[in-house]
C-alpha cells in the first residue's frame, strides 16, 4: 500500500490498481499523486494476488478499483467472476475497467455482461478522469449508466 | 459393350435414342452397337452374371453365326428376321422381329448390317416420360452450375478478404514499426541531451518508456511474422529434420550456452514440409524450452521421434526441464496473443506458440503439449512421413 499524501477532503481514499504491466503502476502512481485527490493506492500486478488481498479480514475498504482487462493467467473479466463470486458484487464501492482500445466490440460486450461494472475508462488514465471520479464518490453517486 | 456403344459412328447415333431394339452386327454376327432398348434387354437378361464387353448374335439369340449371317443378307432384302431369345425372360417378348439393312462400304460389298426391331422395345419409357426425365437432368445440371458458381465466388471473395487481412495486418505492423524506432531515438535522445544528464528520477522515466517501447517493436515483430505464416500454402517437399535442428541450434548457439543448456538430439525422421516453416517452428519450441526454464535446474532439452504410425504420420517430441504449463492454462496457450507471464517476469509477444500451431496446420499436422515426466513440458507434433531417399 502507497500512502500518496493527498490531504484534499475531496480526494478517494483507497483506490486498488489491477495490471500486468508495471511501468502503468509507475505511471499511475505519478498521476494519482499529482491530482492530489487519492489518499492511498493499493497496484496489484497479477489478478490472483489482488483476489488473495481481498480475501483477507483485515483489509481496508476499497473506494475504486481500476482493472485491466488482458492479463496473463488470470484476465480482468475472470477476476470480476470470482471476486463478486466471493466476496459479493459490493467488493468495493466503484468497479471501472479500463480497455486498451474502445473499438473492440467483443471486449464491450463481454464488459456488458457484468452488472458490477459501473464505468469504463480508455487508456491511458487522464487527471480528468480521476476528477470526475473523486467528485462522484463524494457525492455518493453511482455513475450514469 | 459400352466401349462399343461409344463407337457408334455420328450418323447412326440418332438409333440410340430410338423406342426399340436396334443393333449394328459385322459378317461374323458380332455385335458392334447397340442402342439404349438392347442394353436394357441385355441388363434383363444378364441378371445376376456382367454383362459381356463382347458378344455375337448366337450369346443371346437362338441361332448360329452362319444361319444369323444367311438370314441377315436374306432380310436385307426386305424380309426381315425374327430372332428367339435364347432365355425365357419375364418382361420380354419370346422373340423380336428385326428389319434388316445392308451397311456396304465403297466397293458396295456389304460389311456389316443394322437391325432395327420392328415392335417398340417394352423395357422402354413412354417417351413423354423419357422426355421428363431428360429435362429433370437438364434442370439440375443447371442447378448443379449455378451452384458452383456461387461457391466459386464465394471461395473468390474468401481468398480475396484473406488476401486482403494479410496485407493489412502486414502493412499495419510494418508501418508502426517506424513510428515506434523513431520515438524510441528521441528518446535516447532525451536520456543524454544538453550538459549530459537529466536528473535520476527522468532518467528512470525514460528508461521505462524506452523498454516499453522494445517490448512494442518485439511484439510488433512477432505479428509481422505471423503475418507471413496466414494462408501460406506452399507445397509440400521431403524435409530431413535432422538437418533442421542441427541448423536452429546453430542459429541460437549463443542463447543455449548463456542458459548453460544441453540439447539432446536422437534420430528424426524426414517429413512432408516446409524447410524454412519447420526451422521457425524448431526455433520458437527450442527457444521457449530455455526462455522458461528453472533457475535451479540447467535446461535440458531432449528432441527425438516416434515411428511412423499406419497412417504415415510421425510424432516429434521436444521436451524440457522447465517450470512446465499447469494442466489448466494448456489447452489456451496456442492461442492468440496468449500469455501466462507478466512482461517483467519473462518478455514475450505471446505469439511463438501461436506461430507453430499454424506452421503445423499449415504442414497438415497437429502439435498439443503434455507434462513431462519430471516436472517440464513436452510438445508432440505430428507430421506426414516422407520417404527417407
Amino acid at each position: 500500500m502507497t500512502d500518496l499524501g493527498a490531504k484534499s477532503d475531496a480526494a478517494i481514499e483507497t483506490v486498488m490498481l489491477i495490471d500486468d504491466d508495471t511501468f502503468f503502476h509507475v505511471a499511475c502512481e505519478r498521476l494519482m499523486r499529482r491530482s492530489g485527490l487519492v489518499k492511498k493506492l493499493l497496484a496489484f500486478p497479477m489478478a490472483e494476488d489482488a483476489l488473495e488481498f481481498l480475501a483477507r479480514p483485515d483489509r481496508p475498504e476499497i473506494d475504486v478499483l481500476f482493472l485491466d482487462v488482458n492479463m496473463p493467467r488470470m484476465n480482468g473479466f475472470t477476476f470480476l467472476e470470482e471476486a463478486v463470486a466471493r466476496f459479493g458484487k459490493d467488493f468495493c464501492r466503484m468497479i471501472i475497467v479500463m480497455l486498451t482500445s474502445s473499438v473492440d466490440p467483443r471486449d464491450v460486450e463481454r464488459a456488458r455482461q457484468f452488472r458490477a461494472i459501473d464505468e469504463f475508462a480508455n487508456k491511458p488514465l487522464v487527471q480528468a478522469q480521476i476528477e470526475e471520479i473523486a467528485a462522484r464518490l463524494k457525492s455518493g453517486g453511482r455513475p450514469a449508466a | 459393350m459400352a466401349e462399343a456403344a461409344r463407337q457408334l459412328p455420328a450418323e447412326v447415333s440418332a438409333f440410340r435414342a430410338l423406342p426399340k431394339h436396334v443393333m449394328l452386327v459385322d459378317r461374323a454376327a458380332r455385335v458392334q452397337a447397340v442402342n439404349a432398348g438392347v442394353e436394357r434387354l441385355l441388363q434383363r437378361l444378364f441378371v445376376n452374371r456382367p454383362v459381356p464387353a463382347e458378344w455375337a448374335l448366337p450369346d443371346v439369340f437362338e441361332i448360329s453365326r452362319e444361319k444369323a449371317l444367311r438370314e441377315m443378307i436374306i432380310a436385307a432384302s426386305g424380309d426381315g428376321m425374327l430372332l428367339p431369345l435364347r432365355a425365357a425372360t419375364p418382361g420380354l417378348p419370346r422373340r423380336i422381329r428385326f428389319r434388316v439393312g445392308a451397311i456396304r462400304d465403297s466397293g458396295r460389298e456389304t460389311n456389316g448390317f443394322v437391325l432395327v426391331s420392328e415392335s417398340v422395345d417394352p423395357l422402354g419409357k413412354p417417351f413423354r416420360e423419357l422426355n421428363a426425365e431428360l429435362e429433370n437432368a437438364n434442370a439440375e445440371a443447371r442447378r448443379e452450375r449455378q451452384h458452383c458458381r456461387v461457391l466459386q465466388k464465394a471461395n473468390d471473395d474468401l481468398n480475396a478478404a484473406n488476401e486482403e487481412l494479410k496485407s493489412f495486418a502486414y502493412a499495419v505492423s510494418h508501418d508502426l514499426k517506424s513510428p515506434v524506432q523513431t520515438v524510441s531515438m528521441l528518446l535516447s535522445e532525451l536520456d543524454d541531451c544538453g550538459s549530459g544528464a537529466l536528473d535520476a528520477e527522468r532518467s528512470e522515466l525514460v528508461g521505462m518508456s524506452r523498454e516499453t517501447l522494445s517490448r512494442m517493436s518485439v511484439l510488433i515483430e512477432d505479428l509481422l511474422r505471423y503475418t507471413q505464416l496466414i494462408g501460406s500454402e506452399k507445397p509440400l517437399a521431403p524435409c530431413a529434420l535432422e538437418r533442421t535442428v542441427e541448423e536452429v541450434i546453430a542459429d541460437i548457439r549463443a542463447e543455449i550456452t548463456s542458459a548453460g543448456a544441453r540439447v539432446l538430439t536422437g534420430a528424426l525422421p524426414v517429413v512432408q514440409g516446409d524447410a524454412v516453416m519447420l526451422r521457425i517452428l524448431f526455433q520458437n519450441l527450442l527457444s521457449n524450452a530455455i526462455k522458461f526454464r528453472r533457475p535451479d535446474r540447467r535446461p535440458e532439452i531432449v528432441i527425438g521421434a516416434g515411428l511412423p504410425d499406419a497412417e504415415g504420420s510421425v510424432s516429434i517430441t521436444v521436451a524440457d526441464n522447465g517450470i512446465g504449463i499447469s494442466q489448466e492454462h494448456r489447452r489456451h496457450v496456442f492461442d492468440l496473443f496468449s500469455r501466462l507471464h507478466r512482461h517483467d517476469e519473462i518478455p514475450g509477444s505471446g505469439l511463438g506458440l501461436t506461430m507453430c500451431r499454424r506452421i503445423v496446420q499449415n504442414l497438415n499436422g497437429t502439435i498439443e503439449v503434455d507434462e513431462n515426466a519430471g516436472g517440464g513440458s513436452i510438445f508432440t507434433i505430428r507430421l506426414g512421413a516422407a520417404d527417407d531417399d
